[in-house]
Formats: structure tokens, C-alpha cells, sequence
């Protein structure tokens, strides 16, 4: 019963008389929090239903089955093709629903489940600490203000929203049961439910960590650390984590600190946990992003690899296997058949590490520390790295060419291995760097050559050169920082925020998100990134030697990039959106979802990039930011989720919104067009995140600098000036004046006619006035 | 059976008809309304010495002809100005049966793929055959099972005498 809540509008006995009484099972809502509570406080599955509809209407979901048959249980295999039902009644659309709404379970339950361990932890070592965000953040978690209706004040507070969100993943993932929801829009429905509880769940395991660990608390000058292959010092031991959950890195780092081995020991990190290691303590290295996790334990540099959970390879016991590195285990998501050494002395479980014993799992994050480190420079005196003859393995191929009908991105591989038979390894160091170390080529491998090891030995020149800065994650974006750009956001004199986040699932070069980047930070765009794409958008330099992060400021402000931090981080991208609607606009937050969005939707003009994301997780945080009305745009691998919201800009009934000042019913331009779109190159997207920038809410001014950049992009990329211009413009007064011959011509060409700017809104309730009729 | 080019790409028993251009040619001549969609692949693509998008051009004679925003800079190069659209929102507009074509015709009876990366591909076909009545054809050098006629798996020689044999097919009709 602990949490339950129930609200009574209107209570009247002959003892009482109450209204808006509140009352939670276990607790009394403490009214200290003056803001009013809104209509959705810990909304259920069906509470936001109405909103999603509004949204899905005008952005219908387009499926793209990977798979015609669906395999969930023992009717099956059904066969959905030419519009077959499976044998539970189910059809092909509801099928790619129900899969969506599966792979949004599995990501917030990913984050839930990290979150879980993380508040319980911080809890349990550190205490019920304050949540502290640092000195210029007062709205220190803005999703559990305003999906949970809370204002948190100390850890434990974060037990709260927890569990409700875990309620409510339960529930959403029940609802992909045979028999349950048949329908796609309720499946979708529930996709973007689970997923705002995914962003809540996020916020709270970054607030919780950013609380207790010391990490950055908004810092724009989070220090700029080392990243790349080359950053790690290989004549140190290595130990390296891979994962997203930094208790046993930071416990790894707490044990040098005490016994003086700080500067003795290389940590460092793949993936999340390499952020926040470097949030944790800056000497930390990032290796890199996910891309690189095969290449780098293929080096054979660790001696000991640390897995925590989140986007580890399931194999990575025996690649370790092969360097004779020792892996440790340190969470109960991902054990690896291991023996549990918990409770062993750490003296036992290194000895029998250094006896050759695979790993260990040892679920004490201390223990790890301790194991880890006095294990890695044990080892690191007897183990030998061993030198791969590139030559001599390429010259076992065979071109039967299997390799390259397993790679993603169809890489030449036998060529390459050709060239290298005759010493010439260009080829194979190109491909490396466009390789994402998936290591599908090595698979089917006629002869049973290490590809990946021979991609790595042949590009081992310029690995050993990849040697970066990337800022430090820096946590939520400071409330003052709201302050300066709520305003220029909102009329459009700032064009757009644009967020790279998600994984390295890249179809072509991890430069080319870099690339994009720049291109929008040059343009004064406010830039912003998370996760791999942040690490990523580092291993970059211009002519001059620089990064992107050394170049340009780490604020949340025009013409900067910030780096929030890891995957976790995403939430704060989320929370300025939201910020912007409570502090500059001054709306309520708290338990106020669908009016947060629906501001959010026409009035912030912020796209989400997700240039290479993979991951179920990168599902649900899309899903996310597609409930809350920030679009999302996908790289072509993001095709195979299956399901993108598209709107139809050449249906005018499909744009029509309220007209808050009178209640009348409005066109608006088709702004923004998606809600999640596929683009299929680099070129595409760039000119897809102009567009999508553009808001009905901008002022003509505003508009004008929109246009501007997306006129200018197209003609740029394109080679022409875009044909769908004239939806753009609502008064002369948004056509950029340099452009203004040209657009005229085109508007008296399409017969244009000028049309009012509303205060638009898709939510009959906020109308001030009701249309007269 | 042929095996789709990524061996895993199999999505169920419903799969293409291997079509030689010959086939191809003859299918593609006796429907009514159909348009080839062109991805950002075929940039710097030839057919023997010739840049692919003379052969795509003598096609549009023939069929629309939409390309991908990407590679429309070469057509305007060319003095030619297809419609350019991603894939995305052009397979989205395909899957409704109301939509009155670029030219305001009415939508199209069949619709050829080709230069797209081969899972981007595969995907948009999947859209088409489960939520359409248009049939697909993939002009590409791999099998792609999601469409209705597919080339199989092809070496890049065989594709060009492929593609030129299927563009010189149509011209003669
Ligand atoms: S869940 Fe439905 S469609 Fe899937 S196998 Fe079972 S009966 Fe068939
Ligand atoms: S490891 Fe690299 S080369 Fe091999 S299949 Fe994966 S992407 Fe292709
Ligand atoms: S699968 Fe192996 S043997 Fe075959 S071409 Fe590729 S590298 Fe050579």
C-alpha cells in the first residue's frame, strides 16, 4: 500500500467538509512545495492516452516489419504477411507495435534497473544525502517534478518515483502478453507511456549519482579529459570498465586514491561508465564509445576488465580469454556463468585470478576495487601482449567473400585482405575506420582470421595517435542558463537546440557526427550531446589540432556544445526543454504533463539526433522525447526499430491547432514535420534538423533566422532552393530580406495567402476564450 | 531459394521473385503507373564509362523518377530537376492508398528501388508489402526479399550489364 495515492476533489460528511485533499497511503503529501498540483501526478498507462492519440493523429506511426512471422509462443510461428492474423488474433501492424512497445520495456527497465542499484547504494554508503545540483539549479529534477508531481529534497525522496515507475513498467510490459492490447495506437500509446517513465527513470539515476559522487552539478567548465586509444599509458597496468553503472570504477579509483597508487594505474573506461568515470575523477580515460569495445580488448592493453551492465559484449569473457586478461563481474545483470566470490577474501579470488582463472563475479563494489587493482598489477608483470602478423593472417584468405555479405556496412573486406597479402594495409586501415567492431565478419570467416584484430593491427599506426579531449559529463543545465535562453528559444532568435546522443551504430564514418555538429554549433545553433555520440563527436580535430570541446564553450547557450554526460545524462536535455516551460514561461510543472509538452511540442525548437543508435534503450529514450514533443531524427540503421512517426505536411487538416488567445482552430505550418524520421545520409538529416527546428510559436523575426539557415542548408546540400518553402511562411514578415525577390515569386506562383501566428496549442483546455460560434 | 545478401535478412515465406532484366523489363512494361526511387548510392556510380544517372534519366522517360535530396545536386548538374525526397517520406506517402502521385495522378502501381544501403532498402520495401497493394521491384545488386521481383545477388560486372540490359529493354518498347 506504500505510495498509494488518491485525490478527492470534493469531499462533504457531517463531520467534514474538504476539497482538493490528497492523501498517500504510508505518507502525507507534505505541502511544502507551493506550486499547484496538476491534473497528472504519477499518471497510469490511460492518464496521457488523449495526448498520445493528438500526437499519433498527426504522426501516424509507419511500420516496417523486420520479420513477418512473430514467435512469441507456442501457437506460433504465425505468419502476418498479406494480412494474416496470428493465431491470437493479432495483425501485422499491432505485431510492430507490440514489438516497439517491447523494446521501449527493455530499455527503461535497463535504465530502471540502474537506477534501482544506484539510489539503493548511494543510499546505503553515503547515507540519505541532500540532492544537491549545484548552486545555480533550483529545479534539481524536473521530470520527477512533473511526472511524478515531487519535489525531491534527499535520496530517499527518489524512492518514490521509482517505484512508480517500475509499476508502470510492469504494467506496459504485461500489456505485450498474448491476449492483452491488440491495437497499434494503444500499443503505441503505451510505448511512449513506458518511455516518459524511461526519462524519469534516467533523471533519477544521474540526480542520485551527480548527488552523492561529486560529479560535475552543471558545470559549462567540466574539465576537458583524455580520450582515444592512444590517451591510455600501456606501460602502466590497464584496468578497464566497460558499462553504464560507475559504482565498481569509482570503488577501483577509491582504492588507488588510499593506498597511493593513483599515478601507478591506468583506469579507464568503454562506454557510459567511462564518462562518468571521468565525472567521478578527471585523470580517468575514455577509451571510447561502444565501437571500440572489441578493438580495444583485442589489444590485449587491459589486464583487467571490469563489467558492470548495459551494452557489454556476451562474449567478452572469452575475448578477454584470449589476452589473458581477468575479468570481474559486478552486477547481478550480467554474471557470465562466473563463480560468485562475494564473499571470498580478496586474497583468494586474486590468487586464484592470477592462477588463470577466468573471472570472478563479486557483486561488493569495495571488493572489486580492491580485487581489480592488486589483480591488474599482478598481472601485468607476467602477461605478455601479444603482436598479430597482419600479413602472414592475410594471406590465409581465401575471397570467398562470406565476410562481407555478415558486415553492416557491407566493408571490403577480402579486398583489403588481398592488398595486405602483399603488405600493402591501407585498405584494412580504412575499413577500420569504418568498421563499428561488431565482428560478424569473423563469424562466417572461411579460414578463421581475427578480422577485427587484423583491422586493428593494420590501422595501429593512427590508434596510436587517437588521442582526444572530450568536456567531462557537466550534469543538468544551470536554471540561469534557462533564464538567458528561454526567451531567444521560444521566439526563435536562437534557431534550434540540437541534441547528437545514442550509440555507435553508424552507416557510414563516426566522423560525420562530428561534422554535423559543427556545422549547427558554426550556425550558433545551442549544440548539446550525451553518451557515445558525445565521445565520438570528440575524435575529431580540425586543421588546427583541436576537438570541437576545445573550440567551442561547454554552456547551454548559442554557438556551445554541452556535454551532459552518459546515457542517464540524456534526462537533462529532457530537463531544460521542460525548464524552459516553468522557468522562463513560468508554466506549472508539477503533475502537469500534457501542457509541458504540448508547450514543449510548439514552442522549443529542439531536435534530437540519434546518429548511430542501436540499443532497445535508445528506443525508449527517443519514444521519450517524441511524448514530451521533441523530435528525433535516426541515422538509416534506425529503420530496423521498425516504427517512425510521420506527419503529412501536404494534408493542411493535419496541422490545424488551437488558437489559445480566441479558441478557434488555426492552420499552422507543418512544423515540426516528424515526430521520429529516418534520414538515409548525413546531407538528409542535416537539412531535416533546420526544418524541424522551425515551431508555430516563432516570431517573425525568429522565423526568418529558421528559414535562413534551412534555405541555406538545402541550397547548399541540395543545389536548390526547397519546394516546400511556401508552407513556411505565414506573414511577409518571415521571409529572410536577402531572399526576398526569390520567395515572392515562388508565394505568387503557389497562390499563397498569409495566415495569423497563434498562440498555438493542441489542448482545447489551455483556450482562454471558447470559439464563438 | 535464393539467400537475401545479409543471410540473416529472411523475413518469412513470403519472398521475391528472382527477375532477370529481361523479366524485369516486361513486368515494368506492362504496368500502368510506376516510379523508380533512387538512394544516395548511386553517387559516383557508372555504367561502364557512363555516370548512372544518364541511364536513370533516359529512364524517366519511361517512369517518374524520384531521388534521394542527397544526389539531386548531379541531376541539376545535368540540366535535369527530378523530384528529390528521402526514401522515408516517399515509401510514407506510397503507403497510402489516397495519395494523388507528384503529378496528382493517383498513386502508383509499382515502384523500383535502387542505391539505397541494403537494410534501408529492405525496411521500406517491408512497408509497402505489408501496408500496400503496390508492387516493388529491387533493381539493386542484391536480393532483397521484401520486394516482389528482386535482381539476386549479383557481381558489380553482371549488375551494370544488368542495369544497361533493363534500361535498353524499356527504351525499346
Ligand atoms: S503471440 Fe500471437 S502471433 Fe505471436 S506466435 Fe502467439 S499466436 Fe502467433
Ligand atoms: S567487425 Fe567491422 S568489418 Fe567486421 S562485420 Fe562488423 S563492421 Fe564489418
Ligand atoms: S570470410 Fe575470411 S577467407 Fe573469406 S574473404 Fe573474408 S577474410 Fe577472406
Amino acid at each position: 500500500m506504500k505510495g498509494t495515492k488518491f485525490k478527492i476533489d470534493e469531499f462533504e460528511s457531517d463531520l467534514i467538509k474538504a476539497t482538493g485533499l490528497e492523501i498517500t497511503v504510508g505518507r502525507i503529501v507534505e505541502e511544502e512545495w507551493e506550486e499547484i498540483l496538476g491534473p497528472t501526478p504519477m499518471p497510469s498507462v490511460t492518464d496521457l492516452r488523449k495526448w498520445d492519440f493528438a500526437l499519433l493523429n498527426r504522426y501516424k506511426p509507419m511500420y516496417a516489419p523486420l520479420c513477418d512471422l512473430c514467435c512469441l509462443c507456442t501457437y506460433g510461428k504465425c505468419d502476418l504477411s498479406d494480412g494474416k492474423k496470428g493465431a491470437c488474433g493479432i495483425d501485422i501492424g499491432a505485431q510492430q507495435g507490440r514489438i516497439v512497445l517491447l523494446a521501449c520495456c527493455i530499455g527503461a527497465a535497463a535504465h530502471g534497473g540502474h537506477a534501482r542499484h544506484i539510489v539503493e547504494h548511494l543510499i546505503e554508503e553515503h547515507g540519505d544525502m541532500p540532492i544537491d545540483m549545484g548552486k545555480n539549479v533550483e529545479v534539481e529534477a524536473p521530470l520527477v517534478r512533473l511526472i511524478a508531481g515531487i519535489m525531491p529534497k534527499k535520496l530517499s525522496d527518489l524512492l518514490e518515483p521509482l517505484e512508480y515507475a517500475e509499476g508502470e513498467l510492469m504494467h506496459s510490459l504485461s500489456a505485450t502478453h498474448t491476449g492483452q492490447e491488440g491495437y497499434f495506437t494503444d500499443f503505441e500509446s503505451k510505448a511512449l507511456h513506458v518511455s516518459m517513465t524511461d526519462q524519469l527513470l534516467m533523471e533519477i539515476a544521474d540526480v542520485a549519482q551527480i548527488s552523492a559522487l561529486g560529479f560535475p552539478k552543471g558545470d559549462p567548465g567540466a574539465p576537458l579529459v583524455d580520450i582515444g586509444f592512444g590517451s591510455i599509458d600501456t606501460k602502466k597496468p590497464v584496468i578497464l570498465c566497460i558499462g553504464h553503472n560507475v559504482v565498481p570504477g569509482a570503488e577501483v579509483i577509491n582504492y588507488l586514491r588510499d593506498h597511493d597508487l593513483y599515478d601507478k594505474v591506468e583506469v579507464a573506461g568503454i562506454c557510459c561508465t567511462a564518462h562518468d568515470l571521468t565525472r567521478y575523477d578527471k585523470g580517468a580515460k575514455i577509451v571510447g564509445p561502444l565501437s571500440k569495445q572489441l578493438q580495444f580488448v583485442r589489444t590485449g592493453i587491459a589486464d583487467v576488465i571490469i563489467v558492470d551492465e548495459q551494452c557489454v559484449r556476451a562474449d567478452v569473457l572469452q575475448e578477454a580469454r584470449k589476452t589473458g586478461a581477468a575479468v570481474i563481474a559486478t552486477n547481478d545483470k550480467i554474471c557470465l556463468g562466473l563463480p560468485d566470490r562475494t564473499k571470498d577474501s580478496p586474497k583468494d579470488v586474486i590468487d586464484n585470478l592470477l592462477g588463470g582463472a577466468p573471472g570472478a563475479l563479486i557483486l561488493d563494489a569495495e571488493k572489486v576495487g580492491e580485487v581489480a587493482v592488486r589483480t591488474a598489477i599482478k598481472l601485468s608483470e607476467t602477461r605478455k601482449r601479444r603482436a598479430l602478423n597482419v600479413v602472414k593472417e592475410a594471406k590465409k584468405c581465401i575471397q570467398c567473400g562470406l565476410c562481407i555479405r555478415e558486415c553492416h556496412n557491407n566493408l571490403d573486406i577480402p579486398r583489403g585482405m588481398e592488398k595486405a597479402a602483399k603488405g600493402d594495409l591501407s585498405l584494412l586501415s580504412e575499413i577500420y575506420e569504418l568498421c563499428i567492431g561488431c565482428g560478424r565478419c569473423e563469424n562466417v570467416c572461411s579460414k578463421e582470421i581475427p578480422i577485427v584484430s587484423l583491422l586493428g593491427g593494420a590501422a595501429k599506426e593512427i590508434t596510436r595517435k587517437e588521442r582526444y579531449k572530450v568536456r567531462s559529463g557537466r550534469g543538468p543545465i544551470q536554471d540561469t542558463e534557462i533564464r538567458n535562453v528561454g526567451s531567444p528559444i521560444v521566439l526563435g532568435e536562437i534557431p534550434g537546440v540540437v541534441a547528437f546522443v545514442g550509440c555507435p551504430n553508424y552507416a557510414g564514418s563516426s566522423k560525420e557526427i562530428a561534422e554535423m555538429a559543427e556545422i549547427f554549433l558554426s550556425r550558433r545553433y545551442i549544440v548539446t550531446t550525451s553518451g557515445c555520440a558525445a565521445m565520438d563527436i570528440a575524435m575529431y580535430k580540425d586543421e588546427e589540432g583541436k576537438t570541437l570541446y576545445e573550440k567551442y564553450p561547454g554552456n547551454f547557450d548559442a554557438g556551445c556544445l554541452s556535454n551532459v554526460g552518459s546515457c542517464v545524462s540524456n534526462a537533462h536535455i529532457a530537463g531544460a526543454a521542460i525548464k524552459i516551460a516553468s522557468i522562463f514561461a513560468h508554466r506549472n510543472l508539477r503533475g502537469n504533463y500534457e501542457e509541458i509538452a504540448d508547450y514543449i511540442l510548439n514552442r522549443v525548437g529542439a531536435v534530437g539526433v540519434a546518429w548511430g543508435a542501436m540499443s532497445q534503450k535508445a528506443a525508449s529514450i527517443a519514444t521519450g522525447f517524441n511524448r514530451l514533443g521533441v523530435p528525433v531524427i535516426l541515422g538509416p540503421r534506425g529503420a530496423k526499430y521498425r516504427r517512425t512517426y510521420l506527419g503529412r505536411p501536404d494534408k493542411s487538416e493535419d496541422w490545424m491547432v488551437y488558437n489559445a488567445r480566441t479558441g478557434e482552430k488555426v492552420q499552422i505550418s507543418p512544423s515540426p514535420e516528424y515526430l521520429l524520421y529516418v534520414a538515409e545520409s548525413k546531407e538528409e538529416a542535416i537539412v531535416s534538423i533546420a526544418k524541424n527546428c522551425i515551431r508555430p510559436n516563432d516570431t517573425t523575426k525568429g522565423r526568418q533566422i529558421k528559414l535562413t539557415h534551412y534555405i541555406d542548408l538545402h541550397k547548399r546540400y541540395f543545389g536548390k532552393m526547397p519546394e516546400d518553402i511556401a508552407m513556411y511562411i505565414r506573414t511577409e514578415a518571415d521571409i529572410p530580406i536577402t531572399l526576398k525577390a526569390e520567395i515572392m515569386k515562388i508565394l505568387k506562383a503557389e497562390k499563397w495567402e498569409p495566415r495569423i501566428t497563434p498562440d498555438p496549442t493542441l489542448l482545447e483546455r489551455l483556450c482562454r476564450k471558447k470559439e464563438v460560434k | 531459394m535464393t539467400i537475401p545478401w545479409f543471410s540473416a535478412n529472411i523475413p518469412g515465406p513470403k519472398q521475391a521473385r528472382v527477375v532477370t532484366p529481361e523479366i524485369a523489363a516486361k513486368i515494368l512494361s506492362k504496368v500502368g503507373r510506376k516510379m523508380m526511387l533512387c538512394g544516395s548510392g548511386i553517387k559516383g556510380q557508372k555504367i561502364g564509362k557512363e555516370p548512372i544517372q544518364k541511364y536513370i534519366l533516359d529512364l524517366s522517360k519511361e517512369m517518374s523518377v524520384v531521388v534521394a535530396p542527397s544526389v539531386l545536386k548531379d541531376f541539376l548538374e545535368m540540366g535535369a530537376e527530378p523530384v528529390a525526397k528521402g526514401v522515408v517520406e516517399v515509401t510514407n506517402l506510397l503507403r497510402d492508398a489516397e495519395w494523388r502521385g507528384f503529378d496528382g495522378k493517383g498513386n502508383y502501381d509499382m515502384v523500383a528501388y535502387l542505391g539505397f544501403p541494403y537494410y534501408l532498402e529492405s525496411q521500406m520495401l517491408s512497408v509497402l508489402k505489408h501496408f500496400s497493394d503496390i508492387k516493388t521491384m529491387s533493381l539493386g545488386r542484391f536480393y532483397q526479399p521484401n520486394a516482389d521481383y528482386s535482381f539476386d545477388n549479383l557481381k558489380e560486372k553482371e549488375w551494370e550489364k544488368n542495369f544497361e540490359n533493363l534500361i535498353s529493354l524499356l527504351r525499346r518498347k
